[in-house]
């Protein structure tokens, strides 16, 4: 037996596949991490996996745990990069993709264009039959016009085949008999039903998940594919898991069969990360906040857990109502503010911040890459936030010339200096995400002052405690590592799957709601047990989603796993009215429906325990590595302290002001906060008391 | 120039604070902060709402006032509410005598008609908001649709008065110090055919209210007092510079915008009538004093809701994508005169006010299209394609209701074809699933598809209209309000017009009646409610579609053969 236990994760992004290596000595527990970094190659991505992986030094053969992301699924949808799909429907139905909900989220727009459906309508096509919402056969499906379709279909160039009928979420037997014919008739072409996707109802929702899970079909699996050829060609023997959008990773086989449930499985595996150190470190009320190069994304996460919902859209806008995708997501609100966003001063003399950014190339002013345009980061190396001698970890220098020529326009419009320009951007920055952050905390029934707010990300940690501030918060964590947390999230992560059912019950019908759980159960036990986890490896926790008799929107309450009595059914609805209360702030004396189960199923598979970092007694003052005048915005300037991340350890504190460098990432701490340094090296920094 | 018997309207200019005196970041910051507060009253709103017209068709309006009665900030729902609001909380502070007999924890209903601009089912709820000392900063208020309010019939197209059309809450308080007001509620659920519905919607208003007005209050509280009221004055000076620089863009001018209505609901006659759009500079004044008589059936539209439907095009033509508040309003004169269909006198019936309303919005384009084509699309389907259902359920006995517009197709425009959506003036109604409909209501869903050649053909073409058959599978009572059907949605720049808006029974035995304004009609089990929403006009010259986009259409079958070859004949022709 080795004496090292070895997990691995790689991430394959857009222009950089990442890697995050852990090493635990079985004997001492001594945990060593190492990251590397090499270029992503399109369209062999094994080659990149690879790459980094020799980069790392990474004994393939001995690795225990190897989790991988990748961006592939959202790169192909934004990209318009999957195969050429065709849909087949229910008798009048084809234009459902179309119509889509008749809505305008640009409602003042008088010229406003839909965003297209992925499938045209000529290659939208129907078929007789109909279920009733009960799930009974009114109609029965007539498939005979199949062949017809499919020759068309053939004609046209089409790759990838969608099936979605009216109420399969109820009865799936139209949906799989048409699938059947389909695969009989062309076993070659890739076909998927909604009903393998999700059982929830919205026709429209449904269907175009299903088109757009049959539109990354081929090119998920040909990804896939490669990357398992690749580690096995150098000799990995182990399992590969793949990052879900829900938090969770799971096989290799069971992703390749609906890849569209990799779609946003980058932010997941670090709001994952953020829930797991709330965890570790005491703190299980997160509000988790995430900001990269182009947009922040924040969720919130509630007594250690974090929330999966189906109701996920792409290229969801103030200006476009975007594509929902009905597959479980962790509930996350993007917004396009990060580092590179684009500051600009409108005709009528007001300045705004993205969601225009200025992208990988050219990049912030600063980058001396040609950038013209100002952003947020060159606003923080004008107030000093940012060490202007020490950017992006001393491997750029920073251009200041090139970020005065590009903010002088804007001071010249809004007739202030340069300085009061870049507290401006800093301040409409700060005021998008507490923007943002209120949707995931206020809008939805919490008080973010009962949250700790944990920052990541190559940004988060610059604007985490303005923000704080502002949101009331008692503390903000910048976990060690922030810049590459999403890899670590991922190491962390259990094998789940989160299951929907929409079935309509009264609510003292304890016999159909046993009879769904135990369905569900049955089904989620099968199906862990084809990826070699025994039954009583699963952990089970249905949710009941109810709703008061006639509303629409329904809140999820959590109920014990195991057969439904009356008495069981009784409690769960006593705690709905409590749910209930705590979102909405009071309770009706109405009846209660049961809307349907979400059932989340998980087993742990090799996750890695965090140990605490040894203390080496080094001092304090030898982490100082200067002091410099830093612009705090609204707070003023103070002369900081400037700290280096790297010499800090377990146990110390100090004050702020202070800024903490690290090579990723800047810390910005305020006037009268304190810091101090947890046992696994996590920045604390106490806002309040 | 003002003769007596004329009224000219403009938004409120008082000043409670300095702008020069706000600095632009915290102006934008405050923008922010009160936009996301009223968005928090509207998410309490829908998550909360009992009844489908709430949570699904957005059929509300929430907005936070300042004392003032200016509006600050408003969350996206039915457009059409959007000017009317600042009425309903002006007219329920003066029904209960004023500020004075105002006091925490109060929370206001109002309904009367000639103050809410709307039919008494659209009901007011305002909260004043106090800050701790007592200082009274301004109002939350929620107007939202109630299914039933104990009119002769849930929806109306034929009173003769407003008495008929529901019970009015002339502004009485239903919380009063933060108490329930018992004697007001029981009436309120004794006044209604859907008890449960009316009450639970009446609860997510005031939930709603209660959360802007803790939001609003935080926002107050964390800039001050004094640069809370500089930040606002600057946001409304902001916007007014918006719309005025988006009038000056436009040549002065009187454009004369006309439209027609099919009917009054009571008799067949069309009613064609004119609105004048004068510019002068940046200023803007639109003139319905041209209008016809006050009508004998309910298509009246009450003042708040001239103003609103005026105020509503202006935004949407000049507002900057913005969510709208007092100071775009500015630039914005409404001239009426008493007596008339935009300006009618109590007890004229005015049950379908929107249908006039959205009328007018129309008709104010058609008049900018006469000074700037590229200003404005074709004409849509020109209506919102109302049907309201209702009955009492088999099974259990149950009343149950329900309603909603419909998607009609939408003008082409200069640069794009039109596509097919809800009126503008519902942009943020969402349309319900199919599936969730069926569940909820006795019927089954035949068809709901794209209607070939019903699109107006232009170098843009119209988006197309759609054909939806609702077989009912109870007896079920209809009260159809769809607008439309007699003339075809106008092309624009030389495109063509489109089909127009149509509704009807297919029975059992093959028989249609076709039904555009009908009150109560029971369509029988097994028989077929038909509607067929209209297409969008075309723009710009069909003979200028590139051959490409008509051989599309083509394959797309959104337009025949027959259709291509009588509009875009040089598709066909050879080489």
């Amino acid at each position: 037996m080795a004496e090292t236990t070895l997990r691995v994760a790689t991430d394959v992004g857009g222009t950089f596949t990442d890697l995050v290596y852990f090493e635990t000595d079985r004997a001492t527990g001594k945990q060593t991490i190492r990251t590397a970094k090499s270029d992503t190659t399109p369209p062999n991505f094994e080659a990149g996996v690879l790459n980094v992986l020799k980069k790392g030094d990474v004994d393939i053969a001995s690795v225990d745990f190897f989790a991988h992301g990748t961006t592939v699924v959202i790169n192909a949808l934004t990209e318009r990069k999957g195969a050429k799909t065709g849909l087949i429907t229910t008798e009048g139905f084809r234009d459902v993709l179309e119509i889509a909900r008749g809505n305008r989220p640009d409602f003042f727009n008088l010229m406003y264009e839909k965003p297209e459906p992925f499938v045209p309508r000529h290659l939208r096509r129907e078929v007789p039959g109909r279920i009733s919402y009960r799930g009974e056969e009114t109609k029965p499906v007539d498939l005979s016009a199949l062949p017809a379709i499919l020759d068309d279909f053939r004609t046209e160039g089409v790759q990838a085949v969608a099936v979605c009928l009216l109420h399969s979420y109820a009865n799936p037997a139209h949906e799989q008999a048409v699938a059947a014919e389909i695969r009989r008739l062309w076993p070659e072409v890739s076909v998927v039903a909604s009903h393998q996707i999700t059982r929830e109802w919205r026709e429209y929702e449904r269907s175009n998940t299903t088109v757009l899970s049959a539109y990354v079909q081929p090119v998920a699996e040909r990804y896939l594919g490669r990357i398992e050829e690749g580690l096995a060609s150098a000799d990995y023997r182990g399992r590969l898991y793949i990052m879900q959008s829900n938090c969770g990773v799971d096989s290799l086989r069971s992703v390749k069969a609906i890849p569209i449930t990799m779609v946003e499985s980058g932010p997941a595996s670090g709001f994952w990360g953020a829930a797991e150190l709330g965890r570790i470190i005491g703190e299980p009320n997160v509000l988790a906040l995430d900001i990269g190069g182009t947009t922040a994304k924040c969720s919130l996460i509630e007594n250690g857990q974090v929330s999966i919902k189906t109701d996920y859209w792409i290229e969801r806008s103030r200006k476009s109502a975007g594509y929902p995708i009905m597959v479980p997501v962790v509930d996350l609100v993007e917004i396009g503010n990060g580092g590179g966003s684009i500051a600009r001063v409108d005709a009528f003399g007001k300045l705004h911040v993205g969601p225009q950014s200025a992208g990988a190339s050219p990049g912030p002013a600063s980058y001396g890459r040609g950038g013209t345009l100002p952003t947020t980061t060159d606003a923080n190396l004008v107030l000093g936030r940012i060490n202007r001698d020490y950017f992006c970890g001393g491997e750029v220098i920073a251009d200041m010339d090139a970020v005065e020529r590009a903010m002088a326009p804007l001071a010249a419009e809004l007739g202030v200096g340069i300085t009061e320009v870049a507290r401006g951007i800093v301040r409409i920055a700060n005021s998008n995400m507490v923007n943002a952050l209120k949707l995931v905390s206020l809008n939805r029934g919490h008080d973010p002052r009962d949250f700790t707010l944990v920052v990541f990300g190559g940004g988060g940690a610059m604007h985490g405690v303005a923000l704080g501030q502002e949101l009331g918060v008692r503390k903000v964590v910048v976990p060690r590592g922030a810049p590459v947390f999403s890899a670590w999230g991922m190491m962390m992560s259990d094998l789940r799957r989160d299951y929907f059912v929409t079935r309509l019950m009264e609510e003292d019908d304890a016999a159909g709601l046993d009879a769904l759980v135990a369905e569900m159960t049955a089904h989620a036990t099968a199906q862990f047990g084809e990826e070699g986890v025994a039954a009583d490896q699963v952990t089970f926790r249905p949710l009941v989603k109810c709703r008061y008799q006639n509303q629409e929107h329904s809140v999820e309450v959590p109920m014990e796993p195991g057969p439904v009595d009356a008495a069981k059914l009784a409690g769960m609805i006593a705690r709905f009215h409590e749910v209930y209360e705590r979102e909405y702030t009071y309770r009706l004396n109405a009846a209660v429906e049961i809307v349907g189960v979400h059932l989340i199923a998980s087993a742990e598979v090799g996750k890695l325990e965090i140990v605490a970092l040894p203390k080496t007694g080094a001092k304090l003052e030898d982490a100082i590595k200067g002091r410099r005048m830093v612009d705090y915005a609204t707070e003023g300037v103070h002369e900081a302290v400037i700290y280096n991340a790297e010499k800090l350890e377990p146990g110390m504190v100090f004050a702020g002001p202070a800024v903490i460098e690290d090579p990723g990432t800047t810390i910005v701490v305020h006037p009268g906060n304190r810091v101090s340094i947890d046992d696994f090296g996590n920045t604390h920094i106490e806002i309040r008391g | 120039m003002l003769t007596r018997n004329i009224e000219v309207h403009r938004a409120g200019v008082a000043r409670s604070g300095d702008a020069a005196k706000a600095d632009p970041i915290t102006t934008e910051v405050v923008r922010h902060a009160l936009n996301s507060a009223a968005n928090q009253m509207k998410r309490a709103l829908v998550r909360t709402a009992f009844s489908p017209v709430i949570y699904e068709v957005l059929d509300f309006a929430v907005a936070i006032y300042d004392p003032q009665m200016r509006l600050l900030a408003q969350a996206p729902s039915l457009p059409m509410f959007m000017g009317t609001l600042n009425f309903c909380v002006q007219e329920a502070v003066k029904a209960i005598g004023g500020e004075a007999n105002m006091f925490p924890g109060d929370m206001i209903m109002y309904n009367w008609p000639y103050g809410t601009g709307s039919h008494p089912q659209d009901l007011a709820v305002v909260n004043p908001v106090y800050l701790d000392d007592g200082e009274l900063i301004g109002y939350t208020a929620i107007k939202g649709h109630w299914l039933d309010i104990a009119g002769k019939d849930p929806y109306c197209t034929d009173t003769v008065d407003v008495f008929q059309e529901g019970t009015v809450y002339p502004g009485v308080k239903i919380y009063k110090r933060g108490e329930l007001n018992d004697d007001i509620y029981r009436m309120v659920v004794a006044n209604s055919r859907v008890p449960k519905f009316v009450a639970g919607d009446l609860n997510a208003q005031v939930v709603g209210c209660r959360v802007g007005a803790s939001s609003f209050v935080e926002v107050v509280k964390r800039f001050g007092r004094d640069e809370f009221r500089n930040a606002v004055e600057a946001m409304f000076d902001h916007g007014e510079r918006v719309v005025r620089s988006y009038f000056e863009s436009i040549p002065d001018g009187r454009y004369v915008g006309q439209g027609e209505m099919d009917s009054d609901g009571i008799t067949d006659a069309a009613i064609p009538f004119e609105v004048v759009v004068e510019i002068e500079g940046s200023n803007v004044r639109l003139d319905f004093t041209a209008v016809p008589e006050t009508r004998a059936g309910p298509v009246n539209c009450p003042l708040p809701s001239t103003i609103s439907a005026s105020r509503v095009a202006i935004s949407m033509l000049a507002g900057y994508g913005e969510a709208p508040h007092e100071g775009h309003f500015r630039p914005v004169e409404v001239v009426t005169r008493p007596g008339t269909m935009f300006h009618p006198l109590p007890p004229a019936p005015c049950f379908l006010y929107g249908w006039p309303a959205l009328q007018a919005i129309e008709v104010i384009y058609n008049a900018i299209s006469k000074a700037l084509p590229a200003a404005v699309p074709a004409q849509s389907g020109g209506c919102i394609a109302s049907v309201v259902y209702w009955g009492t359920r088999q099974a259990t006995g149950e009343p149950w209701a329900d309603g909603s517009p419909h998607p009609t197709g939408q003008g082409a425009f200069k640069g794009g074809d039109g596509g097919t959506m809800l009126h503008i003036s519902e942009s943020a109604t969402r349309f319900s699933p199919i599936e969730v409909w069926e569940a909820k209501n006795p019927w089954i869903m035949d068809r709901m598809a794209l209607a070939q050649d019903s699109c107006g053909p232009g170098e843009w073409r119209g988006g197309p209209g759609i054909d939806f058959h609702f077989r009912m599978t109870e007896d079920t009572f209809i009260t159809t309000a769809v607008e439309r059907t007699k003339n075809a949605p106008w092309g624009l720049a030389g495109g063509g017009g489109a089909r127009p808006n149509g509704v009807g029974v297919r029975f059992p035995d093959g028989r249609f009646e076709s039904l555009p304004k009908t009150t109560r009609f029971v369509v029988p089990k097994d028989a077929v409610l038909e509607l067929s929403t209209g297409g969008g006009g075309g723009y710009g010259a069909p003979a200028d579609r590139p051959k490409a986009a008509v051989e599309a259409d083509l394959k797309a079958g959104y337009i025949s053969e027959e259709f291509a070859r009588q509009h875009y004949p040089h598709a066909f022709a050879e080489g």
